[in-house]
C-alpha cells in the first residue's frame, strides 16, 4: 500500500537552512526512504544502513537542490546511488543469500512458517534482482508501492511514457524469470522430542 | 500471472528497522549539526508581504515573513488555516500543505478540521505535526510550550526526542536544547518563583549539556550552589562551589567563596577557612571578621590586626560584630 506523502512544505524551511527544519524533513521521509531501500536492495542490501546514509547525504547536499519541486526525485536518485553502491559492495563481501532476511520474517512466527516465508521471498527478491535496475525501480514503485506511471515519473525524473515501457519490459521479464524458477515444496522443519 | 501479488509475497519492511534508522540518524545529527547562525527571513514588513500575498494565486507554494512585536496580528493563510501571532517567524507552503518555522513569541493556529491538510511548527527544540485542530505555540526562554484548545497534535521534542500525543486543554514543554538556553530557563524559572526542585532539575540538565571547562558550566554551577542552599542541601552547594573554583573560571570566585563560606560556617570554621582566608586578599571587611573569628583562639594577635582594620571600613550590624569580637579577644 501506498505510504502518504510527507508534507510537501517541509521542503523550504530546509533549504532555507530553518533549525531544525532538515531533520524534520528526512524523518518525515525516513519511513519511504527505508522502503526504497528494503525493495529496490533486496536481500544484499542492509536497508538501514542504506536508509540511514540516504539521509546523511540529504542533509549534507541539501544545498545542491535547484528547487523544492524536484526534491522527491533528488532524494529517490541519492537512495538509488547509495543502493547501487551498497550492491557493489556486497559483491566484494561474497554476501550469503537470504542471511538478511532473518529479523525481518521470524519475528513472531514459527519456524516452518519463517522457513517458508524466508524461501519464498528469497525467490521474489532473486527474481527482481536478476531484473535491470531501471525495470526493477519501476516494477517496485508502480506494483508495490502503488504509485502511478506518473507519480514514478516523476520520482525517477523520466516521461510519463518511458515509465510505462520500462513496466511493460520489467512485467514480461519478471514472468519469465519466475518461470524459470524451479518452484520447491515448502521444506519439513524436523524437531525433537526430548524425553 | 499476477505480478502485484507475487511481489507483495515480500516481506514488509521491519518496522523496528526503521526505528533503527531513526535512531542512528538522530545520534549522527547530533554529532555532526554545527551551532549554525540561528535563521531569520528576510525582514519584510508584514503589511507589504501581505499585499503580496493577497495578490498571489493561493494554491501556488508561497513564504511569509511572521513579525508582530507588541500587537498580535492575524493572518489567513487559506480556507484551511488561520494563525494570530506576536512574535516572529516565517510560514510557507500551498493552502493546504504549511509548515512553519517559529523563532520567538506566541502563534496561535487554527487547522479546519476534516480537510486533509498537513501543517508542521518548526521551533530549535521541537517539530509540531498536526491535522485539523487549534493550538499555540509560545517559544520563550523556558523552552517551546504547545496548548491544545481543539484536537490533538504530535509533539516531538528534540530533546531526548521524546514524543508526545497532546489533547485538548493539554500543554506539553519542550526544554531548550543547549546550555546557554538552560541556563535562560533556570532564570526564567528563578524570575517566575518556580519551586527550588524545577529549577535544580533545569540546572542539572543544563550541567549535562555544558562543556567541560566553558563560561556556562561555571554560571551553572553557580546558580545551583544558590539552589542547593536554598533547598538546605549545604554539602552539594558546597561541592558546587569546590567544584566552581577548581573548573578554571574566575570571574565569581569571589562571590562563590563568600557565598560558601557562610553555608560552611553552620558546620565549623575549619570548614569555612579554605574560603575565607582567599578573601582576605580582595579587601573584604565582612570576610575578615569571619576569619578573625575563626582564628580567634588560635591566633589571637593576627585576629585583632584584622579586627582593627575592618573597623574602619565597616558600619552597623557588622561594626557591631566586629567590636564584640574585639572586646572578647581583650577580655581576660
Amino acid at each position: 500500500m501506498a505510504l502518504q506523502l510527507p508534507n510537501p512544505a517541509l521542503v523550504p524551511p530546509a533549504l532555507d537552512g530553518a533549525p531544525g527544519a532538515i531533520d524534520a524533513l528526512a524523518e518525515a521521509w525516513l519511513p519511504h526512504v527505508y522502503r526504497w531501500c528494503h525493495r529496490l536492495g533486496g536481500p544484499v542490501v542492509d536497508a538501514e544502513d542504506a536508509a540511514h546514509e540516504t539521509l546523511i547525504i540529504m542533509c549534507r547536499r541539501i544545498d545542491s537542490l535547484h528547487g523544492p519541486a524536484q526534491f522527491r526525485s533528488w532524494l529517490f536518485n541519492i537512495a538509488r546511488k547509495v543502493i547501487a553502491n551498497q550492491r557493489k559492495r556486497a559483491w566484494f563481501k561474497r554476501w550469503v543469500p537470504g542471511a538478511s532476511m532473518r529479523d525481518q520474517v521470524s519475528a513472531g512466527w514459527g519456524p516452518e512458517r519463517s522457513l517458508e516465508a524466508r524461501q519464498t521471498a528469497v525467490t521474489v527478491w532473486k527474481v527482481l534482482d536478476s531484473l535491470s535496475s531501471t525495470q526493477r525501480e519501476v516494477l517496485v514503485l508502480i506494483e508495490l508501492e502503488e504509485r502511478s506511471a506518473a507519480e514514478a515519473a516523476e520520482l525517477l525524473g523520466l516521461p510519463t511514457g518511458t515509465v510505462k515501457s520500462r513496466l511493460r519490459a520489467g512485467r514480461e521479464a519478471f514472468r519469465r524469470a519466475m518461470s524459470r524458477i524451479p518452484q520447491t515444496p515448502p521444506q519439513t522443519v524436523h524437531t525433537a522430542k526430548v524425553s | 500471472m499476477d505480478i502485484q501479488r507475487e511481489l507483495q509475497r515480500m516481506p514488509e519492511p521491519d518496522p523496528k528497522g526503521a526505528q533503527r534508522v531513526l535512531r542512528r540518524f538522530r545520534a549522527s545529527r547530533q554529532e555532526t549539526v554545527s551551532s549554525r547562525a540561528p535563521w531569520m527571513a528576510p525582514a519584510l514588513a508584514l503589511a507589504a508581504a501581505a499585499t503580496l500575498w493577497a495578490t498571489v494565486p493561493r494554491d501556488t507554494h508561497r513564504t511569509l515573513t511572521l513579525d508582530a512585536s507588541g500587537t498580535p496580528e492575524s493572518l489567513s493563510w487559506s480556507d484551511q488555516v488561520q494563525l494570530e501571532f506576536a512574535g516572529h517567524g516565517a510560514v510557507s507552503g500551498t493552502g493546504r500543505d504549511v509548515a512553519i518555522t517559529w523563532e520567538q513569541g506566541l502563534i496561535s493556529v487554527q487547522v479546519a478540521p476534516n480537510t486533509a491538510s498537513t501543517l508542521s511548527v518548526l521551533t530549535e527544540e521541537a517539530v509540531i505535526d498536526v491535522v485539523g485542530t487549534a493550538f499555540t505555540v509560545e517559544r520563550d526562554k523556558t523552552g517551546v510550550t504547545v496548548n491544545v484548545t481543539h484536537g490533538k497534535v504530535a509533539v516531538s521534542c528534540r530533546d531526548g526526542w521524546s514524543g508526545h500525543l497532546v489533547s485538548t486543554s493539554e500543554a506539553h514543554t519542550c526544554l531548550p536544547l543547549h546550555a546557554a538556553g538552560l541556563m535562560a530557563r533556570a532564570d526564567a524559572q528563578l524570575d517566575q518563583g518556580a519551586p527550588p526542585a524545577e529549577v535544580l532539575d533545569t540546572l542539572n540538565l543544563g550541567l549535562n549539556k555544558a562543556g567541560h571547562d566553558s563560561a556556562e558550566r561555571g554560571e551553572l554551577l553557580v546558580r545551583r550552589l544558590h539552589v542547593h542552599s536554598q533547598l538546605g542541601h549545604r554539602s552539594l552547594a558546597l561541592d558546587d562551589a569546590d567544584a566552581y573554583l577548581t573548573s578554571g573560571q574566575t570571574g565569581r570566585a569571589v562571590e562563590v567563596r563568600q557565598f560558601a563560606s557562610r553555608i560552611a560556617l553552620y558546620e565549623s570554621c575549619s570548614r569555612a577557612m579554605p574560603y575565607l582566608e582567599p578573601l582576605l586578599d580582595a579587601g573584604q571587611a565582612e570576610d575578615a571578621v569571619l576569619f578573625a573569628e575563626c582564628i580567634a583562639t588560635s591566633d589571637p594577635s593576627r585576629a585583632r590586626e584584622l579586627l582593627e582594620q575592618a573597623l574602619m571600613a565597616l558600619e552597623n550590624t557588622w561594626q557591631q560584630r566586629a567590636r564584640r569580637a574585639l572586646n572578647t579577644l581583650e577580655s581576660p
